[in-house]
């Protein structure tokens, strides 16, 4: 529960704030979800596409029943981890995002969990390790040459290299204000049932 | 010649339009700050706290790094992001606050959020970034107040927050602030009332009567003090938290920004804050003697919270009556007579206030105001002068007395 504040009151009763400005999300989650599907698309708009990957596996392995499940597996595995109700565009911008992250990798580790959260909230374990393995029969499809120039070459796009406001700036970061500034106050009573100054 | 931002133009489908217009801002949806989770041990909540603040950290990256003319319209249009800053000035914890450990992963995130906020409240208070980055002084203020980018109460938990660690930064902001726009120093004078209210309501929770009239609140020796001592712990810890958090906030938005203090002089504000403050406070001290502290260990932090609102409460009214009358006497105004009196009203008034003046004469020794009376204004009778110190001393002396008194039982 929020603490009372002066600030507190002087938005509710001084008539010198905006009035509409609202400090509850009714849906939270709802927010979160539909963040980490912008994020998702965002990722699709910067890094790997789902398009390339595909693309490029079926320029190397043509319509093979094997690849088509391979990236079936990945695209339902990836449909676990972003949430039920994503559109497929999403689900494929995640199907992305996995396979750039478990590219090499052939287990699922706290490195991949820790993305995967930062990018799509909880998820389930197992879903994580079924894209894993997707990921693993994939890319041993794909030359390593192809591989690297495919992996390599979105990253490379999405730098964002302008500068912070402010980052150059000298800020102190927060710290709590130290309780003996007003120790003094108690000096001249030791008795603790006096206490301080309003005896 | 570079135009200000508020007379450039952009092409967009043929058409001319204003380069601070909504329709550059981009779709970014900030999502809202809230407190980091209190309980250490709830995994869930702790993740989702990081996850939420990884995003606002995200964007606010996003936003810091956008060119002048985009984050100007993000800035003015996009109310997402006006909701969470106000969301995180209202909620993120201050200095003065119980501190509770953070994990190290939220805290980072937190330190992160903490200098993000300010840093985009930094960048929303300056009108000219580069020669050719700026908007015209007018102009600038009429966005910043017609906007809400800035009030009243946001101007005072960026003090609470940032002012302790940052004070130069603040201060240049603040001044910028009320300089480009005048408005906000009438906005500082229409909240007064709300403050003098903050205090009344605290007063009638105490059991105190609190006139509209000027006189000091009167306590009743019926229902008061019974009510507080009985009342359960975490109402009479919110009550000591409210009177804190008053005093604190205002103390730290003179110290940032003491011009306010001109602003802050009317209907007899300084005298109104002292005897009400005062007032509550030595009543909830002396319910905090008086309360049943079995099972709780509550009581040494309630009464330090005391003693630092008291010292608060101090802060301002010397910051009140410094800025009102003592510098203006050492700038050479053109009235001093007439601020000399104004100085005698102050401190006459507030003589019966001994614990906010034992504490005041500590911080700021009445000898010092004396000395520059004399020097400021003079061929004063001094015989005034002599009534307040000698007031001063019989506050002292009745603290010292009593304490005394304590120690000797």
């Amino acid at each position: 529960m929020a603490l009372p504040r002066l600030t507190g009151a002087l938005r509710a009763f001084a008539d010198v704030s905006a009035s509409d400005s609202e400090h509850f999300e009714p849906d939270a989650s709802a927010k979160l979800r539909k963040k980490r599907q912008q994020q998702a698309m965002r990722q699709s708009e910067e890094g790997l596409s789902w398009q390339q990957l595909v693309k490029v596996i079926k320029k190397q392995r043509g319509t093979e029943e094997k690849v088509t499940r391979s990236l079936r597996d990945l695209t339902q595995s990836a449909h676990d981890i972003v949430g039920e109700e994503a559109s497929s565009d999403v689900i494929e911008s995640g199907s992305a995002f996995l396979f750039e992250v478990f590219c090499g990798s052939e287990h699922v580790s706290h490195h991949h969990t820790t993305k995967l959260r930062g990018m799509f909230g909880p998820f389930p374990a197992n879903a994580a390790t079924k894209a894993c393995r997707a990921v693993n029969r994939i890319a041993e499809w794909i030359p390593d040459d192809v591989l690297h120039e495919l992996l390599t070459q979105n990253s490379k796009t999405s730098v964002d290299d302008s500068t912070e406001f402010g980052k150059n700036l000298k800020f102190h970061p927060w710290k709590p204000q130290s309780s003996e500034v007003y120790e003094w106050m108690d000096e001249e009573s030791s008795d603790e049932e006096a206490g301080s100054l309003f005896d | 010649m570079d135009l200000p931002l508020d007379q450039r133009f952009k092409n967009r489908g043929g058409k001319k339009t204003p380069a601070l217009a909504p329709c550059w801002m981009k779709n970014i949806d900030f999502l809202l700050y809230q407190a980091p989770p209190v309980n250490p041990n709830d995994g869930a909540a702790r993740e989702e706290w990081i996850e939420r603040a990884t995003f606002m950290e995200s964007d606010l990256q996003s936003l810091l790094r956008m060119p002048h003319e985009a984050f100007w319209c993000q800035v003015v249009f996009d109310e997402s992001l006006h909701r969470c800053i106000d969301s995180y000035l209202r909620f993120a914890p201050r200095p003065f606050d119980v501190v509770y450990t953070l994990p190290d992963n939220v805290q980072v995130k937190q330190d992160s959020l903490h200098r993000l906020i300010f840093m985009t409240c930094l960048r929303m208070a300056t009108h000219k970034e580069s020669k050719k980055d700026f908007i015209t002084p007018r102009i600038f203020g009429d966005i910043l107040y017609e906007n809400f980018l800035f009030d009243v109460p946001k101007l005072m938990d960026l003090c609470v927050l940032y002012g302790q660690d940052n004070k130069p930064l603040l201060t240049k902001m603040l001044t910028n602030i009320f300089t480009q726009q005048p408005k906000y120093s009438d906005d500082l004078r229409e909240s007064l009332p709300t403050i003098l209210h903050v205090l009344n309501s605290v007063c009638q929770k105490c059991g105190l009567e609190c006139d509209s009239a000027p006189s000091s609140p009167q306590k009743l020796q019926t229902s008061g003090p019974t009510s507080l001592t009985t009342m359960p712990i975490s109402e009479f810890q919110d009550l000591v938290f409210y009177v804190s958090d008053t005093a604190q906030t205002l103390f730290n938005f003179l110290d940032v920004y003491d011009a306010a203090a001109k602003h802050m002089i009317q209907d007899d504000f300084p005298v109104k804050w002292c005897q009400r403050s005062e007032a509550i406070l030595s009543t909830l001290m002396s319910a905090i003697a008086d309360r049943d502290w079995t099972g709780s260990t509550l009581k040494p932090l309630l009464k330090g919270k005391l003693n630092a609102a008291l010292a608060a409460t101090a802060h301002v009214f010397h910051s009140l009556v410094f800025q009102n009358t003592l510098l203006p006497l050492m700038e050479h105004a053109s009235n001093p007579a007439e601020l000399y009196e104004l100085y005698l009203h102050l401190m006459t008034a507030v003589l019966g206030e001994i614990r906010m003046l034992a504490v005041h004469e500590v911080l700021f020794p009445f000898s010092e105001d004396r000395d520059l009376l004399v020097q400021c204004c003079p061929g004063i009778d001094e015989t005034q002068l002599q009534f307040i110190e000698d007031g001063i001393q019989t506050a002292c002396c009745h603290r010292a007395m009593k304490s005394e008194g304590k120690k000797g039982k």
